[in-house]
């Protein structure tokens, strides 16, 4: 069929800020479905709040708008935009939800716009559970059985149908409080008693208990024709009960008859044709019983999803982009698979290696919530790693996770198992956990078999084996080391075969160094002095049957190399490796501009990465991706496949490559750009000082220390408070500010811990500051300042969790002087050769500088979006030798418009942490609001960061006696728009001092109803509460909490309070209205 | 296709490939550390071992999978679709020294070894699959008893000129549907999906067995006909004895080119009878339509190529093992009355071709699968559509 004629203009909904659960695979599904329809020549517009996504550059749509996701902002855009369809499948639930939103309040009919790829009765048919069940029931598949009962009677009764284990759901209790799982009669008994006393409406859903069942999805698309075809089938490791997303998964799917594959497929098909899904990709998802092979389905997501975008890498599939094809009436058969391009998408992959994925986590920055894994998924990124056996790709695998292993066991980092009982262990691996994989392996070191980890955890005892063939391994090797002492150019010699044996199965060069005991380098030497290096096989989508022209390359240990290295003037970009807080996917869009650049001067580029999730490792990003874990030995020997002709750029991943520029500087590795001596400069505080000293520039007070003792000796030189940190560290991780002794001493103490080998910083805090970031690009002679950002939070919170504004709001142009001379001082004297950010503090009209890094920034793509200039791609043709001034590039610090960005922070998903925002780094994305003034733009930021301002209502206000006096200017302001105030007593009666009239409520620690109270009966719309204390303890704490779990916007912070106010004063007095960035561009040039 | 004696086990224990224009790779021994020459094949179907191994097409063939992992699953008595294992050899990445699966009854390697089935794994499979993709398949012989290259290549020389003995049934007999294969109760339901036309008047089909496969009788059985089970040498006048309604003729190894004898029979039977063939069979009826057959320089082995169907322009996913194709020249040549129905979407091979006067009909695939997609139970549809028109019932 051919495409459709009817439709001009489609709008494409992105996914929005990088939340758990929905990351920058969203991204990478939006770029590619943009570029899909305007290759086909369709107007293409797009709305997403997300400024550090690639799919909202300005070339990647017609029109496109970094706007809220809201039902109204979305109408002014379909009446502004004249549109013909919405594509809402690739954007993530957020998308599917808005548009599900636009069709219920029947928007579509009004204004004659059309869903494709799925329609709305199809959407709600898969995301309705009852409705799912009811379809799945009309198709003859199995899935749980369940009874929704308010009577003990009933419910013994449905159990002896259901069957136990079953799951006992109460019904409407907050985060499912009072459930739980019943394994016998008697416990039974008690839990469904409890559940429906819990339960208001006396009701529990009980639920046969799948847990611990065999996990699979299967990534299926169909076409207008009725076409399908499935994708991937994915296999988890964890079985069921760990969220997908937190699970380890291996594709294609291993312990599966081709009959029960088959059978399932077959499901799969019928599933989605009952749905209706019309075109493009659906995720569908099973569970299988490990004893007798009963099949039940889980649940469907009718669009692209996290999945799908690994299937995707793991294949060489683009299902985004086929699906995107799909929606606009084109059927399988009809389009080329990119890869074989002779042959079509109407195939099914076949792969010749096995795929493994582990999630990433940081549950050490949420210190009060528990580091175990569930039904609610809580991994912030994740690593994929390609070998052609399990064993292969799931070391590979683990060494890609940057969590400072490197494999499974044996490199140096295993826990003494001897000092670890049983019953310690059993109680790690029962527990599925972020560590749970590493205790796997003590519990084989500690004598237990697969027999009796399988019947504790449930993973599949042919994973086991395997790991357990790893471990064994590791037993001969160490044995052989024994036998051969301290490993010898000649002793590797003698013992090459088991070296090449071991190196097949995925041990890294640390672990057989570490065996060996000699250090990672000696070992690299011995064995590229025998000879046993990698080769690069390609991912083609067909195993080797057509042949592919796109160089999409994995490592392994085999005889045939397939990778074509060229002769020609290189690039080589290191990516970000896995996402974490601190390092996203900010990163990821500088790397994609950095081979934009490159492919722009001509240069062959190549990308090596191991994050699923984004743009950098879609095969048409580069001309070569390198599917390959981010570490020394994998990286040389991409450097020595690749020859002197190519260069590497390592200041666009955020730290992970930053860490081996200098390394492979030393392995005489070309490095473009800002020599990695400078990043070092930068880096070390005493040659750094040196440099401040020089150029005459103050920072506040600080010293290093290698000691607590040399600590203490520092903070009594400089007073308190002080900010305490471990160096090398991304994402301010274990930083503190530090009033006392008692929490000195405490803080410190840790920081050295996360330090490990390196020393502790401590600086003077500048209490009160104002703080502002600078991005600027230099090319060693000159420098040009990109943005100046300025906080609106104070000194002290992360500055990746501070919400800024550009251009700054309340500097003075001295001060802007005295910063702009700084920085480029600073990128001269650093021989700066790309981008550089520098973290400034402002007190009292004094500029100090707190922080340089000579590298991209998390800021770059929001100063690149707000000024419409991609900074990234400047630096790059910087690092290829290209001036400024060839490059034209002119220092404009004035906009027409003002640009807000927010943090987007992930409390909802820790049950317990604190929302107390601090110098640690805790949030996972970010929004920016854009308008012509700030007021409007700050709304905007924060409705798109999900909080929900109020324009009238009661505000709760409970500040720290420091901020009483100025909160009384905020208070006023928000009564005079009609807000009613509620207080506790102590700032009651500050506030009617200066006559306003607030109503007390009861503190938490005071009897009902209390401030808990009023919040929970809906009375509360936004909640002003600057934080006395830390800790789960104090009554900010339960406060916050409380706001996190019903939704209630909140800030935690007086500059963050007054913005507040600007913002719902303006949006009260205009609303919002809507506006590409290319009209902002297009104006400013106009200027 | 030889098969020496070897050793029973062989734990690491080295096992070489050696091709016939030379090619050596060398692996490990894993299960039956014997040797076997044969013609080397490639198949890229993810699971399936067993039934590929037991399909009698596959006789005489050292099949190297391009899947890495297998044997994951083991063995059990539901997935065979004949009572022996065919294959000459097996080669693959890594082959499971464990087996995890509910159904499974015995292990992978404890069965190469019960059947003497020479298996190699530990190589570069991916470098064996691209040179066969380049240089076609080939002679091919592996041993982990001889490691001498001369000789090797020798046998491996040989291995491309071993006639393949037929597969088939000595004596005619029904097929027992209600024959219980253990196993199978889950998979029962897999009928549902393959919507098989209402068939109440109990067609008879008489199968010609040229190696045929359970899978293809279950089709038949579940779409309610009778099956009588032909040997390959049985005369044409037999069908018309047997009261049959329709032919099948089945699937299975050799060369078509060179079964004259059966091409004249098939010959007699068209027009006469509607026809059905898959594989073998669908070359041998092409064949005796007078259109010429090839033989493919790689053959089409595995369950991920996309077909379609020139009327409906509808698309399937077939599963297939075949080495030889339907010359296209030949067909508009050919006066047969058969024309190119289903077309291979990747290299335009023909892989369906029909007569709508003949009533037959053939195609190059499995589309009972196992292993494989169950995307084609149109074919057994249309058989029976033929057989009813023959008949005038509706």
């Amino acid at each position: 069929m051919p495409k459709r004629r009817d439709l001009k203009t489609v709008l494409l909904i992105g996914s929005g800020p990088i939340v758990i659960g929905q990351g920058c695979e969203f991204d990478y599904s939006g770029t590619q479905a943009c570029k899909a329809l305007k290759e086909e020549g369709y107007r293409v517009v797009l709305v997403n709040s997300n400024p550090a996504t690639i799919m909202t550059d300005p070339e990647f749509a017609d029109a496109t708008y970094i706007e809220p996701l809201t039902v109204d902002i979305l109408e002014k855009i379909v009446i502004k935009e004249k549109l013909d369809a919405i594509l809402p499948t690739v954007g993530g639930q957020t998308a599917l939800n808005l548009a599900m939103e636009f069709v219920k309040k029947g928007l579509d009919k009004k204004y004659k716009v059309e869903l494709i790829g799925a329609n709305a009765k199809s959407i709600k048919k898969a995301e309705d559970r009852e409705e799912f069940k009811q379809a799945m029931k009309k198709i003859g598949m199995d899935v749980p059985k369940s009874s929704y009962v308010t009577t003990m009677a009933a419910a013994m009764k449905a159990a002896k149908e259901i069957k136990f284990p079953i799951i006992i759901r109460p019904a409407f209790t907050l985060g499912g409080t009072g459930g739980g799982i019943a394994y016998n009669a008697a416990e039974f008994k008690v839990k469904a008693d409890k559940g429906m006393k819990d339960s208001p409406v006396h009701g529990v859903l009980l639920e046969e208990s799948v847990l611990g069942w065999k996990e699979y999805e299967l990534e299926v698309m169909r076409d207008l024709k009725d076409n399908v075809v499935i994708i991937c089938s994915i296999e988890n490791l964890d079985p069921m009960g760990v969220h997908t997303g937190d699970s380890i998964t291996v594709a294609p799917a291993q312990t599966l008859t081709d009959r029960e594959y088959q059978f399932m497929r077959d499901a799969a098909v019928k599933i989605i044709r009952e749905i209706g899904v019309d075109t493009g990709g659906s995720n569908i998802q099973f569970a299988v019983n490990p004893e007798n092979g009963r099949m039940i389905v889980i649940e469907m997501n009718p669009r692209v999803s996290r999945s799908s975008a690994l299937a995707s890498k793991a294949t060489g599939f683009p299902i985004a982009k086929i699906a995107a094809k799909l929606a606009v009436g084109y059927t399988l058969d009809e389009i080329p698979n990119d890869i074989t391009r002779y042959t079509p998408a109407s195939f099914e992959p076949a792969l010749d290696y096995v795929v493994t994925k582990i999630p990433r986590f940081t549950f050490e920055k949420f210190k009060e919530s528990k580091d175990e894994l569930g039904v609610q998924m809580k991994s912030v990124g994740e690593a994929m790693a390609i070998g052609r056996t399990f064993k292969e790709s799931f070391q590979k695998a683990l060494r890609s996770m940057e969590i400072g292993r490197h494999g499974f066991g044996s490199d140096g980092k295993d826990i003494d198992v001897s000092k670890i009982s049983m019953e310690e262990l059993r109680e790690k691996i029962v527990v599925p956990s972020s560590f749970r994989i590493f205790y796997l392996k003590y519990a084989m070191q500690k004598g237990m078999t697969d027999k009796e980890i399988n019947e504790i955890t449930k993973i599949d005892p042919w994973f086991l084996h395997y790991m357990r063939e790893i471990y064994d391994e590791e037993k001969a090797l160490t044995a052989l080391s024994v036998k051969t002492g301290r490993l010898t150019p000649e002793k590797a010699e003698v013992i090459k075969a088991e070296l090449i044996q071991a190196k097949k199965d995925g041990f890294s060069d640390v672990q057989l160094a570490y065996i060996f005991g000699v250090t990672e380098d000696e070992f690299r030497g011995m064995r590229r002095e025998l000879g046993i290096k990698p080769v690069y096989k390609m991912v083609d989508t067909c195993a080797s049957e057509f042949k592919a022209y796109t160089p999409y390359l994995y490592s392994t240990y085999d005889s045939e190399n397939e990778n074509p290295v060229s002769q020609k003037k290189k690039g080589i970009i290191l990516g970000g490796g896995p996402n974490r807080i601190g390092q996203g996917i900010e990163f990821d869009y500088c790397c994609v501009h950095g081979v934009f650049a490159l492919k722009e001067l001509g240069y062959e580029v190549s990308m090596v990465n191991c994050n699923p999730e984004t743009v950098s490792t879609d095969y048409d990003t580069s001309d070569k991706l390198y599917f390959e874990p981010l570490t020394m030995e994998d990286v040389m020997a991409i450097a020595d496949e690749e020859g002197d002709k190519a260069g590497f750029i390592a200041q666009f991943g955020g730290q992970t490559p930053l860490k081996l520029a200098m390394p492979l500087y030393n392995q005489k590795v070309k490095i473009m750009g800002t020599s990695p001596l400078s990043i070092d400069v930068a880096e070390d505080r005493e040659k750094f000082d040196k440099i401040l000293t020089k150029l005459n520039i103050s920072r506040p007070e600080n010293g290093t220390a290698f000691s607590l003792e040399e600590a203490w000796k520092i903070v009594k030189r400089i007073g308190y408070p002080v900010l305490v940190r471990p160096s090398y560290v991304l994402g301010g991780r274990g930083m503190e500010i530090v009033y006392d002794d008692v929490s000195f001493e405490k803080y410190a103490k840790e920081a050295f811990i996360v330090s490990e080998k390196h020393p502790v910083l401590i600086d003077k805090f500048l209490e009160d500051a104002i703080e502002v970031d600078v991005d600027c690009v230099c090319d060693g002679k000159e420098a040009v300042i990109c943005g100046i950002m300025e906080h609106i939070e104070e000194a002290g919170i992360h500055s990746g969790d501070s919400a800024c504004v550009l251009p700054p709001l309340s500097i003075r142009q001295d001060a802007i002087a005295v910063i702009r001379d700084y920085t480029h001082k600073m990128a001269l004297e650093l021989n700066v050769k790309g981008l550089m950010n520098v973290q400034y503090a402002l007190r009292n009209d004094h500029v100090y500088v707190l922080e340089v890094n000579p590298r991209a920034s998390r800021t770059v793509p929001f100063v690149s979006k707000a000024t419409g200039i991609s900074w990234a791609k400047i630096a790059t043709k910087i690092m290829a030798g290209m001036t400024i001034k060839q490059l034209k590039v002119k220092e404009n610090l004035d906009l027409l418009h003002i640009a807000v960005k927010e943090a987007v922070l992930p409390f909802n998903k820790f049950q317990g942490a604190d929302i107390v925002l601090g110098p640690e780094m805790k949030s996972t994305g970010e929004v920016m609001g854009i308008d012509s003034d700030f007021g409007h733009a700050y709304y905007k930021a924060q409705i798109a960061a999900g909080q929900k301002l109020p324009s009238g209502g009661a505000v709760f206000v409970s500040v720290k006696n420091k901020n009483k006096r100025d909160i009384v200017f905020v208070v006023k302001k928000l009564r005079d728009m009609g807000f009613d105030i509620i207080a506790t007593e102590g700032t009651a009666n500050v506030l009617r001092k200066y006559g306003i009239t607030a109503k007390t409520v009861k503190k938490v620690s005071e009897a009902s109803p209390n401030i808990l109270d009023t919040m929970k009966a809906g009375k509360v719309q936004l909640i002003i509460n600057t934080p006395v204390g830390k800790g789960p303890r104090s009554d900010d704490y339960m406060i916050r909490t409380q706001a996190i779990a019903l939704g209630i916007p909140y800030t935690t912070t007086m500059a963050g309070a007054q913005a507040v106010v600007t913002a719902i004063e303006a949006a009260g007095e205009t609303g919002m209205s809507v506006k590409s960035i290319q009209e902002y561009y297009k104006e400013a040039r106009k200027k | 296709m030889k098969k020496k004696a070897g050793k029973k086990s062989g734990a690491d224990a080295a096992a070489v490939l050696m091709l016939e224009d030379g090619t050596f790779f060398k692996g490990k021994s894993a299960g039956y550390a014997g040797e076997a020459a044969g013609f080397i094949t490639f198949d890229t179907s993810v699971g399936g071992y067993q039934e590929l191994l037991t399909d009698p097409a596959v006789k005489g063939h050292i099949i190297c999978m391009t899947w890495p992992e297998q044997g994951n699953t083991g063995i059990n008595s539901g997935d065979y679709e004949s009572s022996a294992v065919h294959a000459a050899g097996f080669v693959a990445a890594q082959i499971s020294r464990y087996t995890s699966n509910w159904r499974a009854e015995g292990d992978f390697r404890s069965w190469l070894i019960k059947n003497k089935i020479t298996s190699i794994d530990g190589l570069d499979v991916r470098a064996i699959v691209r040179h066969i993709i380049k240089k076609g398949e080939m002679g091919a012989v592996i041993s982990a008893v001889d490691f001498d290259k001369t000789s090797l290549l020798k046998k491996a020389r040989a291995a491309a000129g071993i006639k393949i003995a037929p597969v088939s049934t000595d004596k005619e007999y029904k097929w027992d549907s209600r024959k219980k294969i253990t196993g199978l109760d889950l998979f029962d339901k897999e009928t549902v999906y393959l919507k098989v036309s209402d068939n109440k008047r109990k067609f008879k089909v008489a199968a010609f067995d040229f190696g045929i496969r359970q899978s293809a009788l279950k089709m038949f059985a579940s779409a309610g006909c009778e099956v009588i089970v032909l040997p390959a040498s049985t005369k044409a006048r037999r069908v018309e004895e047997i009261k049959a309604d329709g032919v099948f003729l089945s699937g299975g190894p050799g060369d078509p080119r060179e079964m004259k004898e059966i091409q004249a029979e098939i010959k007699q039977l068209l027009g006469k009878v509607p026809v059905l063939g898959t594989g073998l069979g669908c070359q041998l009826m092409a064949a005796a339509a007078g259109i010429k057959i090839d033989r493919m320089k790689a053959g089409h082995r595995g369950g991920n190529h996309s077909i379609i169907n020139t009327r409906t322009k509808g698309v399937e996913v077939a599963s297939q093992y075949h080495g030889f194709s339907i010359n296209a020249e030949s067909i508009k040549k050919s006066n047969s009355g058969f024309e190119p129905l289903l077309i291979n979407l990747n290299d335009g091979d023909i892989e369906g071709i029909d007569s709508k006067k003949l009533k037959a009909f053939g195609v190059q695939y499995y589309p009972q699968a196992r292993p494989g997609k169950h995307d084609a139970p149109f074919v057994f549809n249309k058989f029976i559509d033929y057989m009813k028109s023959a008949k005038g019932v509706k």
